[in-house]
């Protein structure tokens, strides 16, 4: 679509567009020179042009002048902000107050008191705690000092675990004579699981940042950081978006280790990889690249590695932004990835060879790549028998078709081919609509508008009204629209099951996007009727076709045509047929379970379960 | 993740297949009836038959050539100057069918529903469908293909078996029509019918599976046989000669009369979808090539600015003709008279001398290896 509004730029001014310089938040080398002679004013170039007939030492005298309008030039151009420069002063008088060592640790506890002091601005910050105390070791008292957030740690663990060996065990006789002091408090005065040994402060300090504490002692050159995270959080509650009757029903929450775990719990198997990237210049958000290693395709993995990796941006705080970053094309009318607050279906899609990412944060996490037949699907798909399995699958791509195209179907019949209606029905909408003066464009779209704002004020309003609202809202207005000859109550009927329809599709991404498409096929429709609907489906499949989830074709395996089994797409066959795992995604290994997987049937598709044919069949 | 564009044989065959069908839902039906009368079906059987033949022969030249397109081919028959000239002559049969089949359509659908619409406006609505295509190009309009051509051909044949009812056999005799003659005289002229089949050689580059590049043209027209056969027997067999000279769009007259209960009486304009569908893939893939062939006749390193140019050029030729009638003389008259020449000689033409070349090149090269 960029690449579509460009071109079409590129025609209309005839002329080429000129490559833009990369600009990059952190880097000032590739922005352009102000000080070049095509970015000056002209009045500037005025002037350097007279100065050029002036003799020599004018001329001299002219460019020191020039010069020093060039700088003065210079300090009024405001630059962006690159992210790290905010700090730059204070940068500076940090490298100057953490000595000539580059941020290397001091072995002077008062040095790095202050140190630490001056990076949190502990006088002002008022949830920054610094705790001084002693350590007796090998017969010498060392001054220690511990610091970390108020709020971001757990108290006990840091009293119990930290504390109280460092100040009172370290008087026990310990067999540690030839151990230097370091080691000795490493291995016998912090009891805690998670500890780091850090030489520079940035370490520490990021350590702090993400709920951990810092351990500063006198006359060593590295601090200790340990885990002692310990903030509120949500509990594992129900899913809210994706409620299911059968299934487990457990959902994400804002802790990404307790993300993982839930993941793990699920998936028991050591090749599971929970691979930690750090996003964010300033909020440097944890996110987590999770994957089974022999099965997901490496060069998958690498890519949303590199993708990752690459994304400078200030702060992350959702996997929905992440998403942003991360799709392929930002002007698809479809999402291109899949973003659950369920674990089991997540378990299950890295079984496929899938990738997904855990934002800390966010309650929901990015699946990677995924098709659009994988957005249609629900998790209760495979916990529900297949006969029933199927038929929810049916009913929810009519209940797509229905969002999309009822609307402008009625629209196109109505106003251009009346004739393919039987007589009877024909002559019940006309009486329907003889008293109401607006076109049936203008009625569709009112009402369709009316629909949409009910549902966005039902969400936002507080809870106990939300209902109401969608009482008065759908029953009263609608009823005093027909009352008052605004709308036909057919049309009610039109707008009310499209609104139904669109509640089926099972992603909270997908539903919008076919609520937006809605209103283009319904005035394609009121264009040219049937024939501004096919350019609308034209158009659409087009894009979704052209569209790829990480180099995934989002319409696999039927554009492109794959050789894998189709059976898990559109219809679900049972389970004991889906050996293979979806091919378009090249897994390590496609077997996802042996031709037959019920050891206990004498035979299954025509072959014995000892591999002989069946000749009984 | 960027790949280099290439697109499955299925693919292929599945655009070949359409190029090759969309006749169908236009006039083919009633000027083979209106060329060969009752015969009209055996004359078309014939015509599948030699085309199927010709192309044979084409795939057994084109063996030494394979990834090259037609463009590739005549550049090594004839040079530089060879490949423009041929670039130039495939141009101008892609830009004239693409121009008369956009306007047939459009006029056909303004007849068909929107009545009070100025053509320029339905044509108009395809030309914004055939950017679109053209512009994303042949990789995601040979998916949609992929997609669209199983339920086109199913909606199609669903047309044919509703009006079972109506079909008598004794409505095809004559069996041989207006005669042999006319079978053979109009069956040469009838061979511009398969004229697409020339778009296979543009599509070689593309193919994932450049060595089974014959089965796609082979299963192509096949299939295209069986379907155009089958839809002037069935029209034949509901419609007598003459009276099927009559009606300007034989398969939509043939949807029109079909009633499946009170309900479903008049489920034509449904069909509206069908023959849109067919449009929007027919002209956007045409398109495709006309951009394709000026690219590479030219040697220009883009192919997408081009798509605007060449969609205003269409657009303003197909605005040329004064009504349907005349677009369908230019169809009759100059496309269908002489295409089979362009399409089907002058290709074996330009394999049959490329190969020669080719061979004194390798001789000369052989005979120079040994003297030294």
């Amino acid at each position: 679509m960029k690449d579509i509004a460009s071109y079409l730029k590129s025609i209309l001014l005839f002329k080429p567009e000129e490559p833009k310089t990369p600009f990059v938040l952190d880097d000032f080398g590739n922005q352009p020179d102000n000080s070049d002679d095509d970015n000056r004013d002209p009045s500037m170039k005025k002037e350097e042009k007279e100065e050029k007939d002036n003799d020599k030492e004018e001329k001299e005298h002219d460019s020191r002048n020039e010069d020093a309008r060039k700088d003065d030039r210079k300090k009024k151009i405001t630059k962006p902000i690159p992210i790290n420069s905010k700090e730059k002063g204070d940068d500076e008088k940090e490298n100057d107050d953490e000595g000539e060592n580059d941020g290397k640790i001091d072995n002077s506890i008062d040095t790095c008191l202050e140190v630490i002091k001056k990076i949190y601005s502990a006088d002002i910050n008022g949830d920054f705690k610094i705790r001084e105390f002693k350590v007796r070791v090998k017969d010498k008292v060392y001054r220690a000092f511990v610091c970390f957030f108020d709020g971001l740690v757990e108290t006990s663990i840091i009293n119990n675990n930290i504390l109280l060996p460092l100040m009172t065990l370290s008087v026990m006789p310990m067999d540690t004579e030839d151990q230097p002091v370091r080691e000795i408090i490493f291995d016998h005065l912090i009891p805690q699981n998670q500890i780091k040994v850090c030489k520079l402060y940035q370490e520490v300090v990021d350590e702090i940042n993400f709920g951990g504490i810092g351990i500063f002692i006198d006359s060593l050159d590295v601090a200790f950081a340990a885990d002692v995270k310990g903030w509120e959080h949500r509990n594992v509650e129900q899913p809210t978006s994706e409620l299911n009757i059968r299934g487990p029903r457990e959902s994400f929450i804002e802790i990404s280790r307790a993300n993982s775990a839930l993941l793990r719990k699920i998936i028991k198997d050591e090749n599971l990889i929970v691979e930690d990237v750090l996003v964010g210049e300033r909020s440097k958000t944890p996110c987590s690249i999770v994957y089974i290693k022999n099965i997901a395709n490496s060069r998958l993995v690498d890519e949303v590695r590199k993708r990752l990796k690459s994304i400078k941006i200030a702060y992350l705080r959702d996997s929905g932004e992440l998403e942003q970053f991360l799709e392929d094309s930002t002007f698809l009318p479809a999402p291109q990835m899949l973003l659950t607050e369920r674990p089991d279906r997540v378990a299950a899609y890295l079984g496929e060879g899938r990738v997904a990412i855990i934002v800390h944060g966010s309650p929901h996490v990015i699946v990677v790549p995924i098709t659009f037949f994988n957005l249609i699907h629900s998790p209760e798909d495979y916990y529900l028998r297949y006969p029933y399995s199927t038929l929810l699958r049916f009913i929810r791509i009519l209940g797509i078709l229905i969002t999309l195209f009822l609307p402008a179907i009625y629209l196109a019949i109505t106003n251009y081919h009346q004739e393919m209606l039987p007589t009877d029905l024909l002559l019940a909408i006309a009486s329907s609509r003889e008293k109401v003066p607006f076109p049936t464009i203008v009625s569709i779209i009112i009402m369709e508008v009316a629909f949409e704002l009910i549902r966005e004020a039902g969400i936002r309003i507080p809870g106990p009204i939300g209902p109401t609202l969608s009482i008065v809202g759908g029953l009263i207005l609608g009823q005093a629209a027909v009352s008052a000859n605004l709308v036909s109550p057919f049309l009610i009927i039109i707008v009310a099951v499209t609104g139904i329809g669109s509640f089926a599709v099972p992603d909270f991404s997908l539903g919008y996007s076919f609520r937006a498409m809605r209103f283009i096929y319904i005035l394609l429709a009121g264009f040219s009727g049937l024939l501004g609907i096919s350019l609308g489906i034209f158009i659409h499949f087009l894009f979704l076709i052209n569209a790829k989830s990480f180099g995934v074709p989002f319409l696999a395996p039927f554009a492109p045509k794959t050789t894998g089994r189709r059976t898990n797409t559109i219809f679900r066959a049972p389970l004991w047929k889906e050996e293979d795992r979806p091919d378009f995604i090249n897994p390590k290994d496609v077997k996802q379970q042996p031709f037959i997987s019920r050891k206990w049937v004498k035979s299954e598709k025509g072959v014995r379960v000892d591999g002989s044919e069946d000749n009984n069949r | 993740m960027d790949q280099k564009t290439t697109i499955g044989n299925f693919e292929a065959a599945c655009i070949l297949l359409n190029l090759l069908c969309t006749k169908i839902i236009l006039d083919f039906p009633r000027t083979v009836s209106e060329d060969a009368g009752t015969a009209a079906w055996l004359m078309i059987l014939l015509d599948s038959v030699v085309v199927y033949i010709l192309f044979l022969i084409m795939t057994r030249l084109y063996k030494k050539f394979e990834g090259n397109d037609l463009l590739g081919v005549s550049e090594i028959a004839f040079g530089e100057t060879g490949r423009i000239f041929t670039g130039i002559v495939y141009l101008a049969q892609f830009i004239f069918i693409t121009y008369v089949i956009l306007r047939q359509f459009a006029e056909d659908i303004k007849v068909i529903s929107l009545t009070s619409t100025p053509v320029s406006i339905v044509i108009l609505l395809f030309a914004i469908g055939m950017i679109v295509g053209a512009y994303l190009g042949i990789e995601a309009i040979s998916r949609l293909h992929v997609l669209a051509i199983p339920l086109l051909a199913a909606a199609f044949l669903l047309i044919l078996l509703f009006n079972i009812p109506r079909y008598d056999v004794s409505k095809l005799s004559p069996w041989l029509g207006l005669g042999v003659n006319a079978i053979f005289e109009k069956g040469i002229i009838n061979l511009s019918y398969f004229s697409e089949v020339v778009a296979l050689f543009f599509l070689m580059p593309f193919l994932k599976k450049k060595r089974s590049y014959g089965e796609v043209g082979r299963y192509g027209i096949f299939f295209s046989g069986i379907f155009l056969v089958l839809s002037v027997l069935c029209y034949l067999m509901a419609y007598p000669y003459p009276t099927s000279t009559e009606f300007f769009l034989p398969v939509y007259q043939m949807a029109r009369t079909i009633k499946i209960g009170r309900v479903f009486s008049r489920i034509e304009p449904a069909f509206i979808l069908i023959w849109a569908s067919c449009a929007f893939l027919y002209l956007s893939a045409n398109l495709y090539f006309i951009t394709y062939i000026f690219q590479r006749t030219f040697s220009l390193k883009y192919r997408k600015p081009l798509v605007v140019p060449f969609i205003i050029l269409v657009f303003t030729l197909s605005l040329l003709p004064e009504n349907l009638y005349s677009t369908l003389q230019a169809d009759m008259q100059i496309y269908r008279t002489f295409s089979w020449i362009v399409t089907l000689i002058l290709p074996i033409i330009l394999l049959s001398v490329a190969s020669a070349r080719a061979r004194i090149r390798k001789r000369r090269e052989e005979a120079r290896l040994s003297h030294d």
